[in-house]
């Protein structure tokens, strides 16, 4: 085998780019290629320097306020400012491009980095439940995968074994259908004096006609210490960075797969095209080194398979800048999703002590599914330890406490007094997959001549009843605690743009549909896409249906699979 | 009286943390923070806050030398000079509770003050700077 040709490359050191690296380093003596646009470190000197990154930063809690001097953003941006409505963002943000026919700004971002998205997620890893693998067949919309939670049930044990998932087995067992064949790899993380209050007013009350209870999300942070990682210390950081790595990012598969003699990474590597050989199948992989002496320079990498894991904005991108590459079915791009969310804040009647231990713990998992599926979407609630999360900051506290004239000897009883009451609930929606909200490729080029995204985009009416549910929800919980829905609650309809107004997880999802029909997905059951033999796609992307769930547990469950999938396609001639 | 004493005594008395400037062992520990913030607000609030001190320093020359305190500051918001400068004062009371302030009202973002875990909110609210527990695992689950 010449020096540039790989058993198998993967493009993308995320979650899915690396627990694939790693596995199929585990399951055969493949020699792999990673190739990654970022060029940052995976040290734990890398990750103190991010963390005083943010020494510098006025906004903590940005998801990627340590990463903003990084200068692979110069050269693969990825959309870090797109959190912000449609006219701002053509003003400001410098990588998403629009179509006329959006209604809604795209705002999620990501990390085009070594270790991926996963530098900048707060770590929460709910699983899908059944009815989410069958949306189309129980509640007659939406679509089907062509897998089901039995299928994957077992895998998603793997996962949290590999992410380090603490949770509560009985709390979750069950749910909706949803069982557990084996407990978490740890107990879950332990209820913070806030959530403990929150919950004494309102578990096992009945709001909007459902009995609710507070659980303990489950979450890839250490609740003990765990696969030579701390326990959680309660920094409060999660988002974007924990600074001792309780919590999970992809860096801890990326160091394993290092340590295999056989698997290397390539760093500052933006893949620009796929080339198919004479037979079909994916030979060449081109991309440019912008740490080269010519960025500009297209270089080539050959590889016997090739697994695309570039998140789900990249992933679709490579694809069509390849000649429209395994897209037969017309569906690269299209199905974008987002869960769109929405907070409600609110002050408590007595003192919560917030910003002490993780930045959320608990959640409310009842609003997940039911008939009404059928016309609105479900919506996940999650409890925030982080005061008024994205709505407003303390800062936001003492800004009132001073227009009210209370300088002097009244701040700092006020600041005692009223920032330990801040409280706020999330929900977040799904989406579902519309062949009309697509990533294609915009006429501009970035910095290195690769045409940028193009978005077209409308979160549609399924999700704004969801968040319209949400939102009466989130309100009437608070009424049923006895606290006060905050002055500074940002009101769901925008009065300037007549919108949503709904803020981003990030998740993005959707864009290289799974299906058993190559008529209308672009991977199979197992990832393979339909139209090339050895390509295969991991990560978000894939997904048929968005859920409520955070999608890093079902992205590394589904890539474990994948996996498994390729090594048996390899063992065998084809 | 010199700027770097008059910011001192007017952060004292803008954000009623008066051991600033009468407890000797925190003013010994605030006089270098002091500094810092001063440069750096007045590095993008030059005029707005040397307005504010001036009308500071104009009352606290007063004979006998007034104490720190509400009257003082009822006196000093009476004065034009900080009507029209409330934002930077607002700053002042900013830079001091969480280290970091705002060139203008309208900005999103705030600027680095250069000690943030010395922000005096923390404290008061009983949690520890973001980022920056000092505690061990499971602290949160009791009331501070």
């Amino acid at each position: 085998m010449k020096e540039d040709e790989y058993d198998i490359v993967v493009i993308g050191s995320g979650v899915a780019g690396a627990l694939s690296a790693w596995r199929l380093g585990q399951l055969g003596s493949y020699r792999i290629l990673i190739l990654e646009a970022g060029d940052n470190g995976i040290t734990h000197g890398q990750r103190i320097e991010f963390h005083h990154m943010m020494d510098t930063q006025g906004n903590r809690g940005d998801m990627y306020a340590p990463y903003m001097d990084l200068e692979s953003r110069k050269w693969a941006p990825a959309g870090e400012k797109a959190q912000k409505e449609l006219t701002d963002q053509k003003k400001d943000e410098k990588y998403y491009d629009y179509t006329g026919k959006t209604k809604d700004p795209f705002k999620a971002g990501y990390n085009r980095m070594v270790g991926g998205s996963t530098w900048s997620w707060r770590g929460n890893t709910p699983r899908f439940l059944p009815s989410d693998f069958k949306l189309q067949s129980m509640y007659g919309v939406g679509r089907d995968w062509p897998i089901d939670y039995n299928e994957l049930e077992s895998w998603y044990c793997q996962a949290e074994w590999e992410l380090g998932v603490s949770g509560n087995h009985e709390e979750l067992d069950g749910l909706f259908g949803a069982y557990r064949s084996q407990p978490f790899p740890m107990h879950g993380i332990s209820l913070g004096y806030s959530d403990q209050r929150v919950k004494s007013r309102i578990d096992g009350k009945t709001v909007r006609g459902t009995e609710i209870r507070v659980v303990t999300t489950p979450q890839a942070r250490n609740s003990i210490p765990f696969d030579n990682r701390p326990a959680c210390e309660g920094h409060s950081n999660c988002i974007p960075l924990c600074p001792i790595q309780a919590k999970y990012d992809a860096t801890v598969h990326l160091r394993r797969a290092l340590d295999n003699p056989h698997i290397e990474l390539k760093k500052a590597a933006v893949v620009t095209r796929l080339e198919k050989g004479g037979d079909g199948r994916v030979r060449t992989v081109w991309y440019k080194d912008w740490r080269s002496d010519d960025p500009m320079k297209e270089r080539s990498v050959k590889g016997a398979v090739v697994v695309l894991a570039a998140h789900a904005i990249e992933t679709p991108k490579i694809l069509l800048l390849s000649n429209n590459l395994a897209n037969s079915s017309k569906q690269v791009g299209c199905n974008l999703m987002d869960h769109v969310q929405f907070e409600v804040i609110a002050v408590f009647p007595e003192p919560l002590y917030p910003f002490r231990g993780p930045q959320s713990i608990t959640s409310i998992e009842e609003f997940r599914d039911g008939e009404f599926r059928r016309r609105r979407s479900g919506f996940r609630m999650t409890i925030g330890n982080d005061g008024w999360g994205r709505t407003g900051s303390p800062a936001t506290v003492i800004d009132s406490i001073l227009k009210e004239g209370k300088y002097g000897s009244a701040l700092p009883e006020e600041i005692a007094a009223r920032i330990p009451q801040m409280l706020r609930l999330s929900f977040s929606t799904e989406m579902l997959p519309e062949k009309s909200n697509r990533v294609d490729l915009s006429p501009n080029k970035d910095a290195l001549g690769i045409p940028r995204p193009r978005f077209t985009f409308d979160i549609g009416t399924y999700s704004q009843e969801g968040l319209r549910e949400g939102f009466a929800t989130a309100t009437e919980l608070f009424g049923v605690m006895g606290a006060k829905v905050s002055e500074n609650q940002k009101p769901l309809m925008n009065p300037v743009t007549g919108r949503m107004n709904w803020n981003t997880a990030a998740h993005i999802m959707g864009t290289c549909i799974m299906g058993d029909n190559p008529v209308d997905s672009v991977v199979d059951r197992w990832g393979r896409t339909h139209d090339v033999p050895n390509l295969w796609i991991v990560g978000s992307s894939v997904f048929a249906t968005s859920a409520t769930a955070n999608p890093t547990l079902t992205i590394a469950a589904l890539t474990l699979r994948t996996a498994a999938a390729i090594h048996r396609e390899m063992g065998s001639p084809h | 009286m010199d700027d770097k004493t008059a910011f001192m005594e007017l952060s004292a008395l803008l954000t009623g943390v008066y051991t600033i400037v009468t407890d000797p062992e925190d003013k010994g520990r605030f006089e270098p923070i002091a500094d810092e913030y001063k440069r750096r607000l007045s590095a993008v609030l030059r005029d707005p806050l040397q307005e504010v001190l001036d009308a500071y320093k104009t009352l606290a020359s007063a004979s006998p030398k007034p104490p720190i305190n509400d009257a003082l500051l009822a006196k000093l918001r009476a004065t034009q000079e900080f009507k029209d400068n409330e934002f930077a004062a607002k700053q002042v009371v900013n830079i001091w509770c969480f280290s970091q302030f705002k060139a203008e009202d309208k900005d999103v973002h705030f600027l680095d003050g250069g000690f943030y875990e010395e922000g005096l909110a923390w404290p008061l609210i009983k949690a520890h700077p973001i980022g920056f527990s000092d505690q061990p695992n499971d602290y949160w689950t009791r009331r501070p």
